[in-house]
């Protein structure tokens, strides 16, 4: 599609995107001024969801590490904050968020050794089965544990402060979600504008190339990983803080499938372009499954099979100057 | 050890054996690796319960789930995977797509309960004096009559040559004149036939709900990067240890540690063979 508008638009990338995030965010702090309750709280949750849609975009899109089970960090911030609640900790945000990091860090490190340490290069098919398998284990593990009540979860999670702050009304977790979702593209964009970038590009387009030049590729993936983790569980913290509760359902294949949805319907290796897609989805989500109830799975799933067949690029592929023609990833898959 | 508790470890990795040679044969030929093997599973359960609430006999259902699979999974290699193939990661997630549109539409029909079947044969045989469920003992017994058909037909058929040329290298067997069009149709079909098969076999035992094929994907895959891609001995070797060490612990531990415990043994197996037990290295 080449429409005149991008056209103008691609020829200055940086200074368009820069306007275009400045424009929202201050679009998106008026909602709250008109919005309805429902509508507002809708926002909120999306908001939250950023934060995950970006960090799988940094391990996916832009390093090319397909993990089938993201939403286990997601999964690990909000049980943070469960089990805080549960041994009697008060719902202090500044910190219990850093821990929820801290937590989704050392998750990363940990999983990411294991995943790419070593001479052997392990295959994208065989990262993305064990992360599939890992966050089922996850899953499985805290649906069978009783002191944070087993497969229903742990609810009535007392309302959550910030510093000074008590976040009490809806409004204020708006502001909430706001700010972190701001925060973790912050971070995100910070990656991958530093020169790190370029490492990951690399090992997402030729590992064993970047490996030849002297670089330890596993130390960046599990860097990449360490600090996706870690937004991840934040966005998982923040959530379970502002819906009141976890389950063993944030850990599940659903979400991560969500998340991979999300991150294709935008485009992945654009930061916006996912964070954007998980607006697109959650509205087509909360319009059509009034209508389409039960149906809407099924969407969902045709949905991401037309992507993959036919937008590969997502909604970032119509701005795109040159075509891009495989999925982050690919190239390492075969 | 009791011989029934042997004979259940047995018929649960039978049905993995299935599951796991239907993966493996599409992965080793053709680099896809179809996340929508469980939903296989659960559309052959579904065959059968469809069947029996139509009237039929169970039996008859079981007979029909993998000739109505191979007829699907020949659909979807046209329609789906045949625009994938040398895209891996393409494939993975158009494969997991066509899962939850499969899922999504079960679910929707069946309701969330659960549907039984009557077992095809009631009863049970004595076996060196234990009393065996006669189903258990069929079930076996079919995996190995298949498992032995499959062998003799990829070692002493023309059609078995064909596949293995093409397992060896696909770009010599295109260009020697083989229609590696329809061999992979054909391969696909008979993955998604084996699938059918196993969930036909299984719904008896465990009942229909739209989540039983995910269960049985991430098993079936994991014995498969756990025996390694490409051959026959590797895919078997998977599924007695996956569906050997889940079954066999869940005698002395929880079922749900159980399944922990197969798993991340699998996952740490995968991790320090990549190229699996008996896998071919590529």
């Amino acid at each position: 599609m080449r429409l005149p508008a991008f056209v103008f638009l691609r020829s200055q990338p940086r200074r368009v995107r820069v306007v275009a995030i400045t424009v929202l965010v201050a679009a998106a702090a008026t909602v709250p001024s008109f919005a309805s309750a429902p509508t507002l709280s809708f926002a909120t949750i999306v908001l939250i969801y950023v934060g995950l849609a970006v960090s799988l975009d940094l391990v996916w899109g832009y390093t090319g590490i397909l993990s089938l089970g993201h939403a286990a960090f997601f999964g690990l911030g909000a049980y943070t904050v469960g089990l805080a609640a549960r041994g009697g900790a008060p719902p202090q945000l500044a910190v219990l968020a850093p821990l929820a990091f801290f937590g989704g860090i050392v998750a990363g490190i940990v999983i990411g050794t294991f995943l790419f340490a070593g001479r052997r290069v392990m295959t994208i098919i065989y990262v993305a089965i064990a992360t599939l398998a890992l966050s089922f284990i996850a899953e499985r593990s805290l649906a069978v544990w009783h002191y944070v009540g087993a497969s229903t979860g742990i609810s009535g999670l007392p309302l959550p402060r910030l510093l000074g702050w008590r976040i009490v009304t809806p409004n204020d977790f708006y502001l909430l979600a706001l700010g972190f979702a701001v925060l973790s593209y912050a971070v995100c964009r910070a990656v991958v504008s530093s020169p790190l970038r370029m490492v990951l590009t690399g090992i997402r387009v030729n590992e064993q190339r970047l490996q030849f030049l002297g670089y330890r590729t596993a130390r960046f993936k599990v860097t990449v990983f360490a600090v996706s983790g870690g937004i991840a569980a934040v966005s998982g913290a923040i959530y379970a803080a502002v819906l009141g509760f976890a389950s063993p359902t944030f850990f599940g294949i659903a979400l991560s499938t969500l998340a991979m949805i999300w991150v294709l319907v935008g485009g992945p290796g654009t930061l916006l372009g996912p964070a954007l897609g998980v607006v697109l989805v959650q509205y087509g989500s909360r319009v059509l499954s009034d209508r389409l109830l039960g149906w809407w799975q099924v969407a969902l799933g045709v949905l991401l099979l037309l992507v993959v067949l036919f937008f590969r690029h997502g909604l970032a592929g119509l701005l795109r100057r040159e075509a891009v023609l495989e999925l982050p990833g690919e190239g390492r898959a075969r | 050890m009791s011989l029934q508790s042997i004979f259940a470890i047995l018929s649960f990795t039978s049905i993995l054996v299935l599951l796991t040679l239907g993966l493996g044969v599409i992965a080793g030929m053709m680099r896809i690796f179809n996340l929508a093997h469980g939903e296989f599973v659960l559309l052959g359960a579904a065959t059968v319960y469809v069947a029996s609430v139509a009237g039929a006999p169970v039996w008859v259902g079981i007979l029909l789930a993998p000739v109505v699979l191979a007829v699907f999974g020949a659909i979807v290699e046209r329609t789906i995977v045949a625009r994938l193939y040398g895209r891996p990661l393409s494939a993975i997630l158009a494969t997991w797509a066509l899962a939850l549109i499969i899922r999504g539409v079960v679910l929707q029909l069946l309701g969330q309960t659960t549907r039984s079947v009557p077992y095809p044969i009631r009863g049970s045989v004595s076996v060196f004096g234990a009393s065996i469920a006669t189903w258990r003992l069929i079930i076996v017994m079919t995996t190995v009559v298949v498992a032995v058909l499959f062998l003799i037909a990829l070692y002493h058929s023309s059609l078995g040559l064909k596949a293995r040329a093409v397992l060896e290298n696909a770009e010599l067997a295109t260009v020697s004149g083989l229609p590696i069009r329809r061999l992979y149709t054909g391969v696909f079909a008979l993955g998604s036939a084996l699938a059918g098969l196993a969930g036909a076999m299984i719904v008896p035992l465990s009942s229909l709900y739209s989540e039983l094929g995910v269960t049985y994907l991430v098993r079936s895959f994991l014995a498969l990067m756990v025996g390694g891609i490409g051959t026959f001995e590797g895919a078997v070797a998977g599924a007695g240890i996956v569906g050997g060490m889940e079954s066999a612990s869940s005698f002395y531990i929880e079922p749900v540690a159980s399944g922990i415990l197969a798993f991340g043994v699998s996952v740490l197996i995968m991790r320090f063979r990549p190229q699996g037990i008996r896998g071919r290295t590529t």
